[in-house]
């Protein structure tokens, strides 16, 4: 009842949808859908990564890398169009070698996502942006409807409703979902459109067996992806994951959002604006480790997981301040570091063991 | 029939054993290369630990694996990571052991313990970058073409180390080819070697917490001059079991111990 | 501020300080091998300059507003309000050119911050935690002033500095130029510099004085426009310094922009460097080759490159860092201050796109009429950095430029391989001749 992504993006194109390989980052997914364009994010897909070695050097992060890599391949022939947001450093520069060095021929849309602390000025930037992401749409003779944005804007509210009553039902049972389906779920929302994710996760919620016993529950935090060996593992050590902090998922889903605003851009600048902190837009450390301990608290979490890709900058600035902050609150936490397109390693195994062991 | 508990660490270089009765009284061990079949050789490792102490395999009431290879041994009734089998390994000779270092052949770690708990806090392991391991030393020995032994007694005579400023163990290598060509003294490069190898495992042992009892397991806390080293460094004397190389194994055979109880 | 504080501040400064450039500059004679050509005599203005700077700034704390600030951000807007501005991205490159830089980094490391963070931030939080200086103390901040123009880096490490001395962080958030600058991104940093004028009038108590402000960028553009005659001194055949010369002379133009003596500095620079040129005093005897250099310094290996670069009798004459400083002089305007400063710092090298610097390059190599680039990948600058594999296919391919990439970091000596860079340098000087 999920469906799998290439065949998924191949339907849609059959419907006479255009595909968009996003970047990772904060975007507005309900304009892109409102000009018939399909949000595809590009995380990890199944490429040789040493496709990006004559263009980036070693200690730039595989996100970065694959994504590279990624557009080298017939693979890419299936996107109409890229979106770069802007996040960080590796990130940015590589939106412009790929538009500036003829790394692609499809058009390249780019979206600046503003950094905190957000004032009035943030505000008014937003609306700018996103209007001129509008009118570039249309330029690219791939005009919007703002009526199927507004629907494509209920359609996500819903989405971050089920997502959040997810989180909530695992968080009271003994037995819920195993990771590996868990993880399929979190996936799909990467490439789904709202109203067919709302459809997968209400399967999810109501019909899906929920038969996997809970041993430990963990937050999961960090940029990467929900990584099939990841949540292998997870599901052959009973831990299922409580709660998320991650960039990939609940990073990107708004504190404050309403189903039939008035206005669809002010909707989406209020989405942007309350979103929870992330490193990638400049949030406070106080209340990235505030927003961590809540979380921890309301799921009945044992402790916190950082999975975090090498050589990403702004995870592991905040990382110290943030496992002190843990530490002061006694509750336990690991941080390993990953690499896109790469298992898990055996090292890495044997420190998750070795933390599950150490938990009361 | 006397009860017997199995401890069998396969390590990526050496696959050690270690029997203890239920009195936790250290019974047998044995020491053996991994070679390229770690199944194979800890079966070896077992029997010949077995045979030394003239006591038969179906003695063995509960044996726990622990290690890289860990999961290969088919006949153990658990598996457990060796931060945890070095913690309480260390607990065993050193019952206020707070911090724990373990630099291994391929990997070094460090542990933060609590010992009334008897429960590992915190730990960080390197498993990417020789330098900071046995390896390290191995290589620069080679290098030298001097034996490990010859090494550590040249390094222990320096009064003071020459600093090796690199990260990476080739480009150290490349860095103490260059001292020796321009024929600076060979002790005080091999002291400065060995602090390298104690900067490189520091970060790791600050961030668990330096907390006494500070305790030195695996092979390499049988180098005096790394003894040494970190003791200049950290300010506290690393406390070493008698054999550090099967703390490992030991604290997988306590906890064998402990498992049958529960 | 208390006033004992500022009694003190103003006697160092006014009292204190003269004798102390004029002790600096005498100098203890040093038992230095003379370099080929005659060094620069203004070296030991420099020299007090740093050293009353740095000085100075100890006893600012308490007596003035501090700020500290990066290297991109509108300095302008701080001088308008008073406050005593520090570079860390400066002093981290000190450290590092006194070859501290590893170990402070290891402080940071042994605090937790990833071995892979970039140096200057990881230098100036082993500062912090170690109490560590080569210039006796920093003074605290009141203030961090950062813009993201130059990286996202400086977010994330001002956000940890502002937690560890509890101070606010003003952030100048300036969207990256994948092509011409929009209309939309400069309204955003002109309301931005709106905002800012209002917190640091909330913060000073005081009222923002336009004037000042108008007069502070006249005095930044001309001491630019000073910069950029400066460097273009070095168009000359021979050059009359290299670039590890202008590299030095670089602290005026980044931290002391918008002061009087930043631009009287330099007009004694370019009147030394003027009067070299007319009398044909080359910095590298015989200079054969020369050479552009793209990204930061390394600072800890300046006089080992000069050596080896002197030996093959080449030069560095252009580098699209020092260029940093003089590229976007067009763009300031005191008579629309505002929107000009905010086109100019939005419209600098590192936030522009790689096709932008890629054509700056190639111009700087044509004026200056050089053999070859020398491209630093830095490990620990990611903007400056990627993009230099594409850029050094393209210009030795389509415009016969060759190029030699050379890894290594900015300012952690830990990360570079000295016999490494040095045989591939060679071999690569050597095949220009």
């Amino acid at each position: 009842m999920i469906p799998e992504r290439s065949s998924y993006i191949k339907q849609k194109k059959a419907e006479g949808w255009k595909i968009c390989g996003v970047t990772p980052g904060f975007y507005p997914k309900e304009i892109l859908l409102g000009a018939n364009l399909l949000p595809v994010e590009i995380w990890d897909p199944a490429v040789e990564i040493s496709l990006a070695y004559p263009h980036l050097q070693p200690t730039i992060c595989s996100i970065a890398k694959i994504i590279i890599s990624f557009l080298k391949t017939d693979a890419a022939n299936l996107i109409d169009v890229i979106f770069v947001n802007h996040i960080c450093d590796s990130l940015q520069n590589l939106g412009s070698l790929i538009h500036d060095f003829g790394l692609s021929n499809k058009p390249i849309l780019f979206f600046y996502n503003p950094k905190e602390p957000y004032s009035s000025s943030t505000n008014l930037y937003l609306k700018d942006i996103l209007k001129s992401l509008i009118s570039g749409l249309n330029q690219l003779n791939m005009p919007v409807s703002l009526e199927k944005v507004q629907e494509h804007i209920s359609h996500t509210a819903r989405n971050y409703r089920l997502i959040s009553k997810l989180f909530e039902m695992q968080s009271l049972a003994q037995t819920f979902l195993g990771p590996m389906e868990f993880g399929k779920i979190i996936r799909s929302f990467g490439y789904l459109m709202p109203l067919d994710f709302n459809t997968s996760i209400d399967w999810v919620i109501n019909d899906c067996p929920k038969d996997f016993n809970i041993r430990y529950r963990l937050v999961l935090s960090g940029i990467f992806p929900y990584q099939h060996s990841i949540m292998e593992y997870l599901s052959s050590r009973h831990v299922t994951i409580s709660q998320d902090d991650s960039l990939f998922l609940r990073r990107r889903i708004p504190k404050t959002f309403s189903d039939e605003p008035e206005d669809p851009i002010q909707e989406l600048i209020n989405r942007y604006l309350s979103l929870p902190p992330c490193p990638t837009r400049g949030s406070d450390l106080e209340h990235r480790a505030e927003h961590i301990i809540k979380l921890v608290g309301e799921s009945n979490s044992q402790g916190v997981l950082f999975i975090c890709t090498k050589f990403c900058e702004p995870e592991y600035f905040d990382l110290p301040y943030l496992k002190d902050s843990l530490d002061s609150h006694k509750i336990p936490h690991l941080v390993l570091e990953t690499e896109i397109g790469e298992p898990l390693s055996m090292a890495n195994f044997t420190r998750l063991d070795a933390f599950l062991e150490g938990l009361r | 029939m006397k009860k017997y508990f199995a401890g069998i660490d396969i390590g990526s270089l050496t696959t050690k054993v270690v029997l203890i009765d239920e009195k936790t009284e250290l019974v047998s061990s044995c020491v053996v290369y991994t070679g390229y079949d770690g199944l194979s050789a800890a079966k070896e490792a077992l029997e010949e630990t077995l045979k030394k102490a003239a006591i038969s395999r179906d003695q063995i009431q509960q044996a726990i694996s622990t290690g890289y290879g860990r999961h290969l041994v088919t006949f153990a009734n658990k598996a457990v990571t060796e931060i945890t089998c070095h913690a309480h390994g260390a607990l065993y000779f050193f019952p206020n052991a707070r911090t724990v270092l373990d630099i291994g052949g391929q990997d070094s770690k460090a542990i933060g313990l609590d010992p009334v708990a008897r429960r590992v806090i915190n730990f960080r392991m390197n498993d990417k970058c020789a330098a900071g391991t046995g390896r390290f030393l191995e290589v620069m020995a080679q290098r030298l073409r001097i034996g490990m032994d010859r090494m550590v007694e040249l390094a222990l005579k320096a009064k003071k180390a020459l600093e090796i400023s690199s990260v990476c163990t080739v480009f150290a290598e490349t860095e103490v080819v260059s001292m020796v060509a321009q024929n600076k003294p060979v002790e005080e490069i091999l002291k400065g070697l060995h602090q390298a190898v104690v900067n490189r495992v520091y970060p790791m042992l600050r961030d668990v917490g330096i907390k006494e009892e500070f305790v030195m397991t695996g092979g390499v806390a049988k180098n005096r001059a790394i003894l040494k080293a970190l003791e200049e460094k950290v300010g506290i004397p690393p406390k070493v079991p008698p054999d550090p190389q099967i703390t490992g194994a030991l604290g997988a055979a306590l906890l064998a111990l402990e498992n049958k109880e529960s | 501020m208390s006033m004992w504080a500022r009694m003190r501040y103003k006697a160092v400064k006014d009292l204190f300080l003269p004798f102390f450039v004029r002790y600096v500059q005498k100098g203890k004679k040093r038992s230095v091998k003379r370099p080929p050509s005659p060094p620069l005599r203004i070296n030991k203005t420099l020299k007090a300059l740093i050293a009353s700077h740095y000085l100075l700034a100890r006893y600012a704390e308490g007596a003035v507003p501090v700020a500290w600030v990066t290297s991109g951000a509108p300095v302008e807007l701080l001088r308008a309000f008073g406050y005593y501005t520090l570079y860390p991205e400066n002093h981290s490159a000190l450290c590092a050119a006194q070859k501290m830089g590893g170990s402070l980094c290891s402080f940071a490391e042994e605090k937790g911050y990833s071995q892979d963070l970039c140096s200057y931030a990881k230098i100036d939080l082993g500062v912090h935690y170690s109490r560590k200086t080569p210039v006796g103390r920093l003074p605290k901040p009141d203030l961090l002033f950062a813009s993201n123009n130059i990286c996202q880096t400086v977010l994330y490490w001002y956000k940890v500095l502002s937690k560890a001395y509890s101070i606010p962080l003003i952030l100048f958030d300036t969207p990256y130029n994948y092509q011409s600058l929009r209309p939309e991104d400069l309204s955003y940093m002109v309301s931005q510099i709106h905002e800012i004028i209002h917190q640091l009038e909330r913060l000073t108590k005081k009222d923002f004085d336009p004037e000042i402000f108008s007069k502070t960028l006249e005095i930044s553009k001309s001491t630019c426009e000073t910069w950029k005659d400066i460097l273009y001194c070095m168009q000359a055949t021979p050059a009359p310094a290299t670039i590890f010369d202008i590299f030095s002379h670089m602290l005026p133009v980044v931290s002391l922009r918008g002061l009087p003596v930043a631009l009287r500095y330099y007009n004694l620079l370019l009147h030394e460097l003027r009067e070299r040129v007319e009398k044909k005093i080359a910095a590298v005897p015989n200079e054969r080759i020369r050479l552009l250099w793209d990204n930061i310094a390394i600072w800890y290996k300046m006089r080992d490159l000069s050596n080896i670069l002197m030996q093959h009798k080449a030069n560095i004459v252009a580098a699209t860092y020092t260029n940093a400083w003089a590229e976007t002089i067009p763009y300031m305007d005191p008579h629309n201050p505002i929107e000009s400063i905010a086109k100019a710092y939005s419209l600098v090298v590192l936030n522009n796109n790689l096709k932008h610097r890629l054509n700056l390059i190639y111009t700087l190599a044509k004026e200056f009429k050089v053999h070859g680039i020398l491209m630093h990948s830095a490990r620990s600058c990611k903007p400056y950095s990627v993009g230099q594999y594409d850029m050094a296919r393209i210009l030795s391919s389509q415009y016969n430029i060759p190029c030699l990439i050379i890894e290594a970091d900015i300012a952690d000596e830990r990360y570079y391989s000295d016999e490494q860079n040095r045989t591939r340098l060679e071999a690569f000087l050597e095949s220009l001749t």
